[in-house]
């Protein structure tokens, strides 16, 4: 009686274990593949994608890599004065180089990357070049086209 | 038969489920909390960025002007190809047309290919084209460019720089500098055609020129 139950249990224990190994080392597989085709998740940088800008730069060694944007006035806008007010973001302390067909400007970010610049316009369609150089010597470019006009639209 | 069979199926059972338990208790390796941990951060940022983007979020300006090549035109629809996408009007019942030589036209003097300028608003869900301008794209064109690089050569006798593009080693940009250029430091200061030095890092305004010389607008001294 004492020896068949000695069996009964040394099978269960080998059965048990048996089973359980390889439900272990199954799981552990799919684990591993779910790991593998996980996507990457890169830490957020400052250095985001650039949609809307229109990159002038065609060089691949320094490639445009940090943002620049134009908070207002926006794209397109129709202005009815002849002096609107620049505001944007960059890297911080970058150097902005703006041009109008009139005027250029050039002015520093400050610590977090704002700047703000009063620009000249002139009468009709006014297409700006916004250029951005960070403290890395990379450079990005945006363009902003602004219409100066006094004519009544409503 | 059965007697060896229920224990050590009931063995079985208990040493493999115990065992899964064990196993779907066992906290998740270090790379998986650093996963859910890089995610978290991820999700966290871009929460940020959104909520300061509905921040800045700014009242959209209803009046904008276009410029692109007529595709389309009616007495009520005009549409225009621009550079990145198709614009849409409902031509307003007081539209004004005006020619190249600021002339007013009328509608029908308007051709599909033509380039115009089109001022409009937005008013209950449409756009309405109110003053539609004949152009002439080459005139619109900002046609100054930005250049940082390094001082490869200055030729004093031609007032001719050669400027490494720092985005562009490849590429020899010769700048011709005249009276009418403006040389700056940083920070504003004046400076002569003299100071500049060999292996100056500049940042340089030029408009596009003949003979592959570009005159210089300006020159910002960057160190």
């Amino acid at each position: 009686m004492i020896k068949e139950l000695s069996l009964a249990i040394l099978f269960g224990l080998l059965i048990g274990f048996g089973l359980t190994g390889t439900i272990y080392f199954v799981k552990q597989g799919q684990s591993n593949k779910t790991k593998q085709s996980l996507p990457k998740i890169s830490a957020p940088t400052s250095a985001p994608e650039n949609k809307n800008n229109d990159t002038q730069n065609n060089s691949p060694d320094n490639a445009q890599s940090f943002d620049l944007k134009i908070i207002s006035p926006q794209n397109n806008d129709i202005i009815a004065t002849s002096k609107t007010t620049l505001n944007g973001q960059t890297d911080a302390d970058s150097l902005v180089v703006i041009t109008t067909p009139i005027k250029n400007y050039h002015l520093d970010a400050d610590s977090e990357g704002n700047f703000s610049l009063p620009i000249d316009l002139e009468v009709g369609y006014n297409v700006i070049n916004i250029t951005a150089i960070n403290q890395n010597d990379q450079e990005a470019h945006m363009e902003l086209f602004i219409t100066y006009s006094t004519t009544k639209l409503e | 038969m059965k007697f060896y069979l229920t224990p050590l199926l009931l063995l079985a059972i208990i040493f493999s489920s115990s065992l899964n338990l064990t196993y779907a208790q066992t906290p998740t390796s270090g790379t998986t909390i650093e996963e859910i941990q890089k995610i978290r951060e991820v999700i966290q940022q871009k929460v940020k960025d959104k909520l300061q983007e509905i921040n800045q979020t700014q009242a959209i300006n209803p009046k904008k002007a276009y410029v692109g090549v007529i595709a389309e035109i009616n007495d009520n629809i005009l549409k225009i190809n621009a550079k990145d996408k198709v614009y849409d009007f409902t031509i307003s019942d007081d539209a004004t047309f005006v020619s190249l030589k600021l002339n007013k036209i009328k509608i029908t003097d308007l051709k599909v290919g033509q380039n115009v300028l089109v001022l409009s608003l937005a008013k209950d869900d449409l756009v309405y084209a109110k003053k539609v301008i004949l152009v002439d794209p080459a005139t619109l064109e900002n046609k100054k460019n930005v250049s940082v690089g390094k001082l490869a050569d200055i030729s004093t006798t031609t007032s001719v720089l050669i400027l490494i593009p720092i985005n562009n080693k490849n590429r020899e940009l010769q700048i011709k500098v005249d009276s009418k250029t403006d040389i700056i430091t940083r920070d504003n200061k004046k400076l002569k055609f003299s100071d500049l030095k060999k292996g100056q890092k500049i940042t340089c305004i030029y408009t596009n020129g003949q003979n592959s010389t570009y005159p210089a607008l300006q020159i910002i001294t960057l160190d």
